[in-house]
């Protein structure tokens, strides 16, 4: 017995120890690793296409032949040499930009067939941000004005550098002072009159507008067409490996669409950009518009202008069509319409979500109001006007946005549909009708039918 | 060639009249538009008040303008198959010879075909705007504003599909055969047209290489099919008034009735090549 247990021991502590040299072994194996990518060294475009709301980043490798970019607006474009390598997992190419990167010497023509459309020259340019890089709004500035904001940047983080370290030096004085006060009052037993305490320094804010380090570019800008580019160096010749075919593509409608938060999801909103949309509502009385400048633009062109170093995007889409949002519209009035008449008007406003105190999941949406002691040092979540309705089912609205003039914003108009899903029996019973027809129909025609006489 | 002082479109209209009123004083028109309702009420109608309830909130086109299709593209095919049959089962019964000895002559009997699919086409019609409206009114789903425009599309859709059953049915001498390819051409429009549809609605992120494959040979293939399949010209149609372009829109229903005539002529080419004898 003994012996029999033994053997069941040692055997154990063999497949233990066999097992534990198999993960050991498989830990430093060249297999389980992460696979090393092939780099290969190409001159690639760099592109920082403007998508309507913002500046995107990608690139476009030499297995790339054709780029695409929105017409009539400003996109950032450079030819450079950089190590690329396909990354399986995210189905794209990749530059090792931080290995190697140089930009290549030379211009950029463009052509449309055989004329040549312009010729680019390599120009400073930076992105500002008047309200911080979380602040949504984003600028291009170009030639001196880039080095004039990066300098304005630059002043400014100097003077708040030169205010904070004044607030320090006033912070230490002023604290200095209450030691002073505090041994005083310590010492003679006398509390201090309030009105000689000295009130404490201010902390400064930092400034909010942010510059980027101004680089140089081409910077492209076009009609909708289709158009050869290539680099060409000092003689006029082609720089190898950089002519692309470019189509430059219009949006097919432009118009305003929206964010819709609804109250009792606010983390999940929907967009409606076709003016056509209608909004279908059945319980949320409630909900928050934010107002865009919107585009539909084909899916194809669209996603290969973002993504152009993922060969899988946009294909099998070159039929299809969306609407993009872009840059936020300025403040403007939202009316709600009952019947054609005005019933309500809304501005928009900050708004602050608020968790519900305890430990179970729950939110408020509250006004903003950085002026309350709760809110300090906060910011708003969101700021959008505010649409509450009386959802008695089977109402009607319509939402519009109206200017400053009082003109109706072309294309901001959408209608509001209080659904009425319960009872449901009548979606069944409508299609009855036309069986009802069909039996009276028979039933007439049968009756109308001459009788056979009765045999004799 | 009709009979002297008898006109073709007299022949034509007889054909047609005769043929309209049997199929309005059966049961079988009546039940078919039924089923299709309920199918659509369920399926379409009743699962956009679902998500509308489930989700509180939510944006969409019309959702009564993609179930009112569906009823007109189900209907197109019941007339289509009709006409499918018609021809086919006439020359197999040996009926046609006997018709073709009074004064009927190709033209005239072909055109009796399409006016009577086309007539039942209207009666019908007019019992889904009247279905339709009391349940966009009912659910308050709202009737897209195009529904006029929408209407002349889909009728242009039932020629489209009414001749092409014609053309199939002057080809077929038996019906079973008239009524497979028939059914197996509106089943390959419809599934490509789904599929089309279903491919399109994958986020970017989600593409396998074979899915982007897929997508892209479905896309393509659609492309040459939207010249094919009566859908194409109702979906380029429907898609001018989305944007609200005139132009487009009177282009996509006067090539939908091109297609329809194109597809008479050859079927009145096939008849004449085929005859009347079985």
């Amino acid at each position: 017995m003994m012996a029999r247990r033994g053997a069941t021991a040692r055997a154990l502590a063999l497949a233990v120890t066999a097992a534990l040299v198999l993960v050991a072994g498989v830990g430093v194996s060249p297999g389980v690793r992460a696979a090393e990518p092939v780099k290969e060294r190409q001159v690639v475009y760099g592109i920082t296409p403007w998508t309507g709301k913002e500046y995107g980043g990608t690139f476009a490798p030499a297995q790339v032949e054709t780029l695409y970019l929105t017409a009539s607006e400003r996109h950032i474009v450079d030819v450079l040499e950089t190590d690329v390598y396909y990354w399986p997992i995210t189905q794209e190419y990749m530059a090792d930009w931080m290995g190697y990167r140089d930009p290549v010497a030379g211009r950029l023509e463009v052509r449309q067939g055989e004329r040549v459309v312009a010729t680019l020259e390599r120009t400073p340019y930076t992105f500002v941000y008047p309200e911080g890089y979380f602040g949504g709004q984003v600028e291009l500035a170009v030639g001196d004005e880039a080095q004039e904001a990066y300098d304005t940047y630059r002043r400014l983080i100097d003077q708040y550098y030169d205010q904070v370290q004044a607030y320090r030096e006033a912070q230490d004085a002023w604290q200095q002072r209450m030691t002073e006060i505090l041994e005083e009052v310590r010492r003679t037993g006398q509390p201090a009159d309030p009105e000689s305490l000295p009130e404490p320094p201010q902390q400064p804010q930092p400034p909010a507008m942010l510059a980027m380090q101004p680089a140089r570019a081409f910077l492209v800008e076009l009609p909708a067409g289709e158009y050869t580019v290539r680099l060409v160096d000092e003689a006029g010749q082609e720089v190898a490996g950089t002519r692309k075919r470019l189509v430059v593509f219009a949006p097919r409608r432009q118009g305003v669409g929206y964010q819709i938060i609804p109250e009792s999801k606010w983390t999940m909103p929907v967009e409606s950009g076709d003016p056509g949309d209608t909004l279908y509502v059945s319980d949320e009385a409630t909900f928050y518009l934010k107002a865009f400048d919107a585009r539909e633009v084909n899916r194809y062109a669209y996603s290969r202008m973002v993504e152009s170093a993922r060969p899988l995007a946009g294909s099998g889409q070159r039929s299809a069509w969306q609407w993009v949002l872009g840059q936020e519209l300025p403040a403007m009035t939202l009316q709600v319409l009952e019947d054609g008449q005005v019933v309500a008007s809304a501005q928009p406003k900050p708004y602050y979500v608020q968790q519900t105190p305890g430990y179970a999941l729950g939110y408020n949406i509250v006004d903003f109001d950085p002026s309350k002691p709760e809110f300090a040092g906060r910011r708003p979540s969101f700021v959008a006007y505010k649409v509450a309705l009386q959802l008695d089912p089977g109402a009607t609205y319509e939402l519009r946005l109206v200017d400053e003039e009082g003109q109706v914003v072309a294309s901001s108009v959408r209608q509001v549909r209080a659904v009425r899903g319960d009872p449901v029996w009548p979606l069944y019973a409508w299609p009855a009708v036309p069986l009802v027809a069909g039996l009276v129909v028979a039933g007439w025609r049968r009756r109308l039918r001459p009788r056979r006489p009765p045999e004799v | 060639m009709s009979a002297p002082g008898v006109s073709r479109w007299h022949v034509a209209r007889t054909i047609a009249g005769r043929d309209l009123r049997s199929q309005l004083f059966g049961l079988s028109l009546y039940l078919a538009v039924a089923l299709v309702l309920w199918g659509v009420s369920h399926f379409a109608l009743r699962n956009a008040l679902w998500q509308v309830e489930q989700n509180g909130l939510m944006v969409l086109g019309s959702p009564v303008a993609y179930p009112f299709f569906l009823a007109m593209w189900l209907s197109a095919i019941y007339f289509g198959l009709m006409a499918a049959v018609a021809i086919a089962r006439e020359r197999d019964n040996g009926t046609l010879e006997v018709l073709f000895y009074g004064p009927v002559d190709s033209l005239s009997y072909l055109a009796g075909k399409f006016l009577q699919p086309m007539a039942s086409a209207l009666v019908v019609t007019a019992l889904y705007l009247v279905t339709f409206g009391a349940a966009a009114w009912f659910t308050n789903l709202g009737f897209p504003r195009e529904t006029p425009q929408l209407v002349v599309l889909a009728l242009a859709l039932t020629a489209c599909v009414v001749a092409l059953g014609l053309l199939i049915s002057a080809l077929s001498r038996r019906v079973f055969l008239a009524v497979l390819v028939f059914l197996g051409l509106m089943l390959l429009f419809t599934l490509f047209s789904v599929a089309h549809a279903v491919l399109l609605a994958i986020p970017g992120q989600r593409l396998t290489d074979l899915l982007a494959f897929a997508r892209t040979v479905v896309d393509n293939v659609q492309q040459v099919l939207t010249w094919v399949s009566p859908i194409g010209y109702y979906s380029r149609g429907s898609a001018a008034l989305q944007v609200g372009d005139a132009g487009q829109y009177l282009a996509a229903l006067g090539s939908s009735l091109l297609y329809a005539a194109v597809m008479l002529s050859l079927a009145a080419w096939a008849f004449a090549r085929k005859g009347v004898r079985r």
